[in-house]
């Protein structure tokens, strides 16, 4: 059988369509669903009741009556395999209703480990779902891992490296690791793939282990299989979050396997929407950005495949403009360089000018990483959109422009900046983005106040405003800023406190800086 | 890194729910349906985006299935709202044109496929045939022994 299983995964497409020709054993009617087979009268029923559940009285009802059913069928001593099968999924759908099913945790573990493909994938699934490395239960899969593991049926061995990112816990890895490490050499690109995944899994429990994984990752980067290259792509891409020193000599590699994917050196497969393996393209960008950010040496070898990329891109298909989005973050978070700068301008505008809402979107928010870098000339020039954009009815896009105002703010314009960041917040009843919005108002008070006559009256409205949104840092900040400030500030803050004071209705941060001003210049 | 999916109907009814982030103190199940009614009452000239808390949310409608996607602050938005694309392109091949009944019947090969396609919160898996190939294969002889 083993045999088979691997003569199998070489020829699928072949084997398969000999296999759906002659087969009646699997029927595929759309309605009870693919591959285990016909769906009890009893699983049907569950399914077409919980999608005509209309209230949650009646959902409850139906539930607590299938938990009590699900118990005395897992009690018996023989249960078939199919019935075993339909309560783990019955098990999943209620966990996913909301309903702990405790109970029936140990029957997906007996289904990992005892049942036949099939049937251990589902156990696999139904616990991973259920829970994680922290219950006991992890304890009794951990076995069963590490027996499929060094099974000769591929199949098993792939669902044994999956169920080790969800259930080895930290004290465990050491156990599993040399096996997960021996299946690095497996001839298989998808185990090899798999493995590679295991031990990034295991790394981020337990950072140490980077010193012995290093090897392994290091020439899993130069697998002749993309897949294998990609899974430890997004390992390192994790790591450089973590450490950037650690890994700029990644960059030329980093640089060249962009360069062969512009060139569409890839298989075709790896295509979508005539773009050359685009989230491929995305992930060396964002591990690019994060290794060359204030990095002179680092980001000048990257600037030839960035030009290779801005050249490549188009406004006319949306997982293209992905890449490009990605490409100008990259380039306005490492070392600039003039030309990719003005590239990068170029795109921001045709996005910022698109009726899409989610090119439009992601317009606001690339001129937001590109004012650092060029004149306000730029911004300047689609003002008009971006004043548009304020009043816009999306919100997600009004709160995007904020974002963008408070990046543009400086001495000449903070007022205005201010005025319409209190706007937002008087009409913003979500408590999240009502503290955001004070925390830069007040970075913007601290920042660029052309006046401390400015800075008092911005401070009172601000806790007027906003009431007990303000945060306590901030209010501290601002007592701050209050406290040093000279003579002129404090007798005018006196004044000023001693008229608000008086009236009924202050929010609470406003009155205990008011009673604190007052109590410190009564001298 | 992508925090949680969720596939739901126009009702608001979860269809399928799968979480990556291992946060004891988020309670799931409510975090899932405000999300679902944050996403519900947007209509279709707005983008595709919004924040939720510490997450971004990216969302898209397929008929009467919504697909939502809770992802970090700094996430690709246009990249998440291309996998979701992708994702469905892959159920579409598999399940030859899926409605919400593939989903509720097939849920279990729909979290197969979805877990060949993502690892650990990290989309991996992006080549449509290599994602469907292990639960192909299971299918064609999983049931044997």
């Amino acid at each position: 059988m083993s045999d088979i299983m691997q003569k199998t995964f070489a020829a699928l497409p072949g084997l398969l369509q000999q296999s759906m020709a002659m087969s009646s054993s699997i029927p595929q009617t759309k309605s009870t669903g693919v591959g285990i087979g016909v769906a009890s009268i009893n699983f049907q029923t569950f399914i077409q009741t919980v999608r005509n559940i209309k209230s949650k009285y009646e959902e409850e009802l139906f539930v607590n009556n299938e938990l009590m059913e699900m118990k005395q069928q897992l009690c018996q001593a023989t249960i078939l395999p199919v019935q075993m099968n339909e309560n783990v999924m019955k098990m999943i759908y209620c966990e996913m209703l909301g309903y702990q099913v405790p109970f029936a945790y140990i029957h997906a573990v007996n289904l990992a480990q005892k049942g036949t493909l099939n049937n251990k994938r589902i156990g696999y699934l139904a616990a991973s779902l259920c829970f994680d490395e922290d219950n006991e239960l992890a304890l009794l899969l951990v076995n069963t891992i590490q027996r499929d593991m060094s099974s000769t049926n591929v199949l098993e061995v792939c669902m044994a490296l999956n169920a080790c990112t969800y259930f080895i816990s930290a004290d465990l890895a050491p156990l599993i690791l040399p096996i997960v490490q021996d299946k690095l050499k497996h001839e298989k690109a998808v185990v090899r793939k798999k493995a590679v995944l295991a031990l990034g899994s295991f790394q981020k429990q337990n950072p140490s282990l980077l010193l012995h994984l290093q090897p392994n990752f290091r020439q899993a980067m130069g697998d002749k299989d993309t897949r294998v290259m990609e899974a430890t792509l997004s390992v390192y891409h994790r790591l450089a979050q973590d450490d950037p020193t650690k890994f700029k000599d990644l960059v030329p590699a980093l640089c060249h396997i962009l360069d062969q994917v512009l060139d569409n050196r890839l298989p075709t497969s790896y295509e979508y929407h005539s773009v050359a393996a685009p989230w491929l393209q995305i992930r060396l960008l964002k591990i690019m950005a994060i290794l060359g950010a204030e990095d002179q040496k680092s980001s000048e070898q990257m600037y030839v495949v960035l030009r290779k990329v801005m050249l490549r891109s188009s406004v006319n298909q949306s997982i293209a403009n992905a890449v490009t989005y990605e490409a100008i973050r990259t380039i306005t978070t490492i070392v600039p360089s003039a030309d990719l700068v003005n590239a990068a301008v170029k795109c921001v505008g045709s996005f910022v000018l698109s009726r899409t809402s989610n090119l439009r979107y992601l317009g606001i928010k690339t001129l937001s990483f590109i004012l650092p870098h060029v004149q306000s000339t730029c911004a300047q020039e689609h003002q008009a959109v971006v004043l548009e954009c304020l009043d816009h009815p999306d919100d997600s896009i009004r709160r995007m422009t904020l974002e963008l105002l408070r990046k543009m703010a400086n001495r000449s314009n903070v007022n205005t900046v201010c005025q319409k960041l209190n706007e937002h917040l008087a009409m913003t009843t979500d408590m999240h983005q009502r503290s955001r919005l004070c925390a830069s108002i007040c970075e913007l008070i601290g920042r660029h106040a052309p006046s401390d006559e400015w800075r008092l009256r911005a401070i009172n409205y601000l806790l007027l405003t906003a009431g007990d949104a303000v945060a306590g840092g901030d209010v501290e900040t601002l007592r701050r800023m209050l406290r040093h400030g000279d003579d002129e500030l404090r007798t005018m803050a006196v004044t000023e406190y001693a008229r608000l004071l008086g009236k009924d209705g202050l929010p609470t941060h406003l009155i205990r800086i008011g009673v604190w001003e007052r109590k410190n210049n009564k001298e | 890194m992508l925090k949680f999916l969720l596939i739901v109907n126009k009702q608001g009814h979860l269809r399928l729910s799968k979480f990556w982030c291992h946060d004891k103190t988020v309670n799931k199940t409510v975090l899932a349906s405000d999300v679902i009614r944050n996403c519900l009452c947007r209509d279709e000239k707005q983008c595709s985006f919004l924040d939720y808390k510490d997450f971004k949310i990216i969302y898209r409608r397929y008929a009467t299935l919504y697909f939502l996607i809770g992802a970090d602050k700094d996430e690709n938005e246009l990249a998440v709202y291309e996998f979701i694309h992708n994702f469905v392109e892959v159920l579409n091949k598999y399940f030859k044109k899926v409605c919400e009944l593939d989903v509720m019947y097939g849920l279990e090969r729909v979290h197969l496929i979805l877990d060949e396609m993502v690892s650990d919160g990290e989309a991996i898996e992006m080549n449509q045939s290599f994602a469907l190939a292990p639960v192909q294969v299971l299918d064609a002889f999983g049931h044997r022994r």
